[in-house]
């Protein structure tokens, strides 16, 4: 199944906070609008242990100049049926 | 070609043809090396030696490659894929160790049974070649437990403050945040 995902602004601030170059940037928003739009049924298995009925996580681990990082992505699928809701991004 | 077409080849160049013919190969080998017994001196022995200790050189060829490729700067790995892998790598990597160190072995102890033998082209290779995938080895292992740390909790206040948002209708199609970001505009919309 195809899903609409949607950002608040919130999140897309908290993602330019990782800090990463216009490039590196450019392939993680690529890489995660590919997955979670095209993907998501693939990922819903890895339920938020807080909130297993509203979320769940989706991780990309980046190579940056040499130094691994890994992201984490909180996508709500509870709120609407076709759409995924990016409701956090952080970097563990 | 678009990116998602580029992330699949990427991803199956790297699984179905370097890794599976690598580990396949390693394990193969590191069989052969521990059942090796007997003296170069003879021709049949020195060939087996010698090709023992030529495909170790290439699997740590391949290894060296496995690893650049999994680390190579703005690659972007889906975690489980990623993790799959590094375990791919890592098990690839003890076993290159593995033969490396025990055809070091062959060699010095059957240079010290014949001072006057005369070790194949590219033995002196194999203990700067040991030098070199040992680290990587070592990497890779640290990389897979970084893979398998345990998570924190999400942030609450983000959660709340992504809800309240959205709740305002404040959110915006991912698929236009990229548009605009490859446009060269702006990642927050203005």
């Amino acid at each position: 199944m195809r899903y609409r995902l949607i950002v608040p602004p919130e999140i897309s601030r908290a993602i330019g906070a990782f800090g990463l170059d216009r490039n590196s940037l450019v392939m993680v928003l690529n890489r995660l609008y590919q997955e979670l739009e095209e993907r998501a049924d693939d990922h819903k298995r890895h339920r938020d242990p807080a909130h297993p009925d509203l979320y769940f996580w989706f991780e990309l681990t980046v190579w940056d100049h040499g130094r691994r990082r890994g992201f984490r992505f909180t996508v709500d699928d509870a709120r609407a049926a076709d759409h995924l809701f990016l409701v956090a991004a952080e970097e563990i | 070609m678009n990116l998602g077409m580029r992330f699949k080849m990427e991803d199956a160049v790297t699984d179905s043809l370097l890794l599976p013919t690598d580990v396949g190969a390693a394990i193969s080998l590191r069989e052969m090396a521990y059942s090796w017994e007997g003296d170069p001196l003879t021709a049949e022995r020195a060939r087996v030696l010698e090709s023992l200790m030529a495909r170790g050189l290439q699997l740590a060829s391949g290894l060296e490659l496995a690893w650049s490729l999994a680390t190579a700067q703005d690659t972007v790995w889906e975690r489980d894929a990623y993790l799959r892998r590094v375990q791919a790598i890592d098990f690839l990597a003890t076993v290159v160790v593995d033969i490396l160190t025990r055809t070091q072995e062959i060699l010095a102890s059957t240079q010290a049974k014949h001072p006057d033998w005369a070790a194949p082209q590219g033995a002196a290779e194999v203990g700067p070649r040991l030098q070199t995938v040992k680290p990587i080895a070592a990497a890779v292992r640290e990389t897979l437990n970084w893979l398998n740390r345990p998570r924190p909790p999400v942030s609450e206040e983000m959660l709340r403050r992504s809800r309240e948002s959205l709740d305002r209708g404040e959110g915006e199609p991912f698929g236009d945040l990229i548009a605009r970001l490859n446009s060269g505009g702006p990642l927050v919309k203005e």
